[in-house]
């Protein structure tokens, strides 16, 4: 079965361009445009990797991590893909739970390398 | 006259000398203002030499003035100013000797400044000397027949004496009293200095007790230690050993300069100034918050640009693919450029650098060139004109009221997310022009709708982006209602929408 990644950006464009970085690896995609959707998607359809924006509508993409590591453990890898690169932020980012904190703008083929890695580590 | 009758006068004259000088003697010690010294002495000399006009005059770097005067003509009075050393009472001064001139002069250390006719004057001129140093001259001069006497001279220098010691009290008197008021006004200028700061100052000694705090210092410490200043030394010993630090005083952050207080050399305690800082920190934080706001903003157009543009580079689209992709990278660089736009256009409306393109045009019509492009972004939400829309034809610079409509019809809608009316009214109320936009959306809380036009504010300001705004838009509506002489309000219940307005002056207030 293919592993499935949950994509979660409340800009519709940077969920176009996620989804198009990671389209030719077979994986399922799935997108949210914010914090309670996402945490629902992840209940219902446990992926195997979660992307996530920290400056959501709502409820904070910290939060969203947050709420995941106490609901699901460390099984699930989240990647914060955030425009916020303060060193306080990162930090904040790690405490929060996320296995890697890549900042905005980003690089398509770095993004897919860390994918990659995350998902051959949970493979192993 | 027969020797007996002159002998009788004498007598009398001497007793009378006596008494005048006790008189004197009395009434000049009891005096302790120096005009009033000469007053009283010239008065008393005139009544007892029975003489027609007397001055006497003072020195003052180098030169006599006429202080008091009697039977002078007035403007010798008031422009005798007679050289040390020139003149009759320059001579005295100069000499300290005393000097009775009778009728005419035959001196011939005079002959050559005293210039009278025989008939003027019989005068006595004697020096008035404190400590051997002569201060002042003092003249009397009668006009009749009977001309003075040389006892007479000897008798007011004998009064001249007397009054130089009066007038030696009343100057000392004078002197320690101009002091003292000195010293006073000193003390009260301070403490009206003090009072009128805008800052705190407080004094305390090494052993920690406050000498003297004004009532900013009282007030800005009241919630860190009460009525009792003093705390602060056991509190916060900290302050007195560094020159600059910071204190949080319930919501206040304070900064606190520290000086040491050295009198005669000696350390005898600290000066300590307390400025309230909260308001600065505040818009320091707000500012930040702005800054990591707009670098957000301008961060997601590029993150879609530039890995579009990465995608782009690396692999093969099909062409209708391709093209879309461009597409998003244009309509981003569009956003891109309209979020500058909006931030040059504060600072420049901020910064009064603005020159406003005025023209007579109608309101209504620049007010509904706005809708189109809302109604055709965001089919969700339907943009009418309201029942109550006059026209007005004012002067005004359309591309800023053109940015105030839009920047008021993204707010609406940004802040009513379900959809809904979005209502454009314009009436003319007396001399303005008022326009206003109505959404049916979440509304402001009442405490909060004094800050929405403030720049950096918004409603919420935390991470959780609730609108994908920068705290720009309302900002920029009220600089250019401001910048036309014109107000920006709102009205607005929570939950229960807003509504904005802008009044523009009409007629001749409109600056051309």
């Amino acid at each position: 079965m293919a592993k499935s990644i949950l994509l979660v950006d409340d800009e519709p464009h940077v969920l176009e361009v996620l989804k198009v970085t990671l389209e030719d690896f077979g994986f399922q995609l799935l997108e949210a445009e914010d914090g309670p959707s996402a945490l629902q998607i992840a209940r219902d359809k446990k992926p195997d990797l979660v992307i996530l924006d920290v400056m959501l509508p709502s409820m904070s993409g910290l939060e969203v991590c947050k709420t995941l590591r106490e609901e699901s453990g460390e099984s699930i890898p989240v990647i914060l893909l955030t425009a916020r690169s303060g060193e306080d932020d990162e930090k904040a980012g790690y405490e929060a739970g996320a296995d890697r904190y890549l900042t905005k703008p980003f690089s398509p083929l770095t993004l897919q390398t860390e994918v990659v890695k995350l998902l051959s580590v949970e493979l192993a | 006259m027969t020797e007996a009758t002159s002998d009788t006068v004498v007598r009398n004259r001497s007793r009378a000398q006596l008494e005048a000088l006790y008189l004197i003697s009395r009434t000049l010690n009891s005096t302790l203002e120096v005009a009033d010294v000469l007053r009283k002495m010239l008065d008393l000399v005139l009544e007892i030499f029975e003489a027609d006009a007397g001055s006497i005059m003072l020195e003052h770097d180098g030169y006599l003035t006429i202080e008091v005067s009697q039977g002078l003509e007035p403007d010798i009075v008031a422009n005798t100013r007679q050289k040390v050393g020139v003149g009759i009472a320059g001579w005295v001064a100069a000499t300290g000797q005393p000097l009775h001139l009778d009728g005419k002069v035959n001196d011939e250390r005079f002959v050559n400044i005293v210039q009278r006719d025989d008939h003027i004057a019989s005068s006595l001129c004697v020096p008035v000397k404190i400590r051997q140093a002569t201060v002042g001259v003092v003249m009397l001069r009668r006009n009749g027949e009977e001309a003075f006497h040389q006892r007479d001279l000897d008798f007011l220098q004998s009064v001249s004496d007397l009054a130089a010691v009066a007038l030696q009290n009343a100057r000392l008197y004078e002197s320690e009293r101009s002091q003292r008021n000195l010293a006073v006004l000193e003390h009260q200028k301070l403490q009206a200095t003090l009072a009128s700061m805008a800052d705190g100052v407080m004094v305390i000694n090494q052993d920690g007790e406050v000498l003297t705090a004004n009532s900013v210092a009282r007030k800005l410490l009241n919630p860190l230690v009460g009525s009792r200043l003093s705390a602060l030394w056991k509190k916060h010993r900290e302050i007195f050993t560094s020159d600059e630090s910071s204190l949080q005083s319930g919501q206040r952050s304070l900064a606190v300069l520290t000086t040491p207080l050295f009198v005669e050399g000696k350390k005898e305690g600290s000066v300590l100034v307390f400025r309230d800082e909260t308001a600065k920190r505040e818009l320091e934080r707000m500012k930040s918050e702005f800054l990591s706001m707009v670098s957000h903003e301008l961060k997601t157009p590029i993150t879609t640009i530039s890995a579009f543009l990465e995608l782009l580079l690396v692999k093969d689209f099909p062409g209708e693919r391709r093209h879309h992709f461009l597409g998003i990278c244009q309509d981003e660089c569009q956003r891109l450029h309209s979020l500058i736009d909006q931030l040059l256009h504060l600072t420049r409306l901020e910064a009064g650098r603005f020159v406003l393109q005025t023209e007579k045009s109608s309101l209504a019509r620049v007010i509904q060139e706005c809708l189109p492009a809302f109604r055709e972004t965001n089919p969700g939400h339907r943009y009418v004109v309201s029942s109550t829309f006059e026209d007005a034809e004012l002067a005004f610079d359309p591309m800023l009221i053109t940015q105030a409509v839009t920047n008021l019809l993204s707010n609406a809608t940004k802040y009513s997310p379900a959809g809904g009316e979005i209502e454009v009214g314009l009436t003319v109320e007396g001399r303005e022009a008022v326009f206003w936009v109505k959404d049916q959306g979440v509304g402001i809380e009442v405490e909060n709708l004094p800050y929405i036009f403030e720049k950096f504010y918004r409603v919420d300001n935390s991470l959780t982006r609730e609108t994908g705004g920068t705290g720009l838009g309302l900002a920029n509506v009220k600089h250019i209602a401001e910048a036309h002489g014109g107000r920006a309000w709102a009205k607005s219940r929570l939950g229960q929408g807003s509504q904005f307005f802008v009044a523009l002056p009409v007629g001749e207030e409109m600056e051309e």
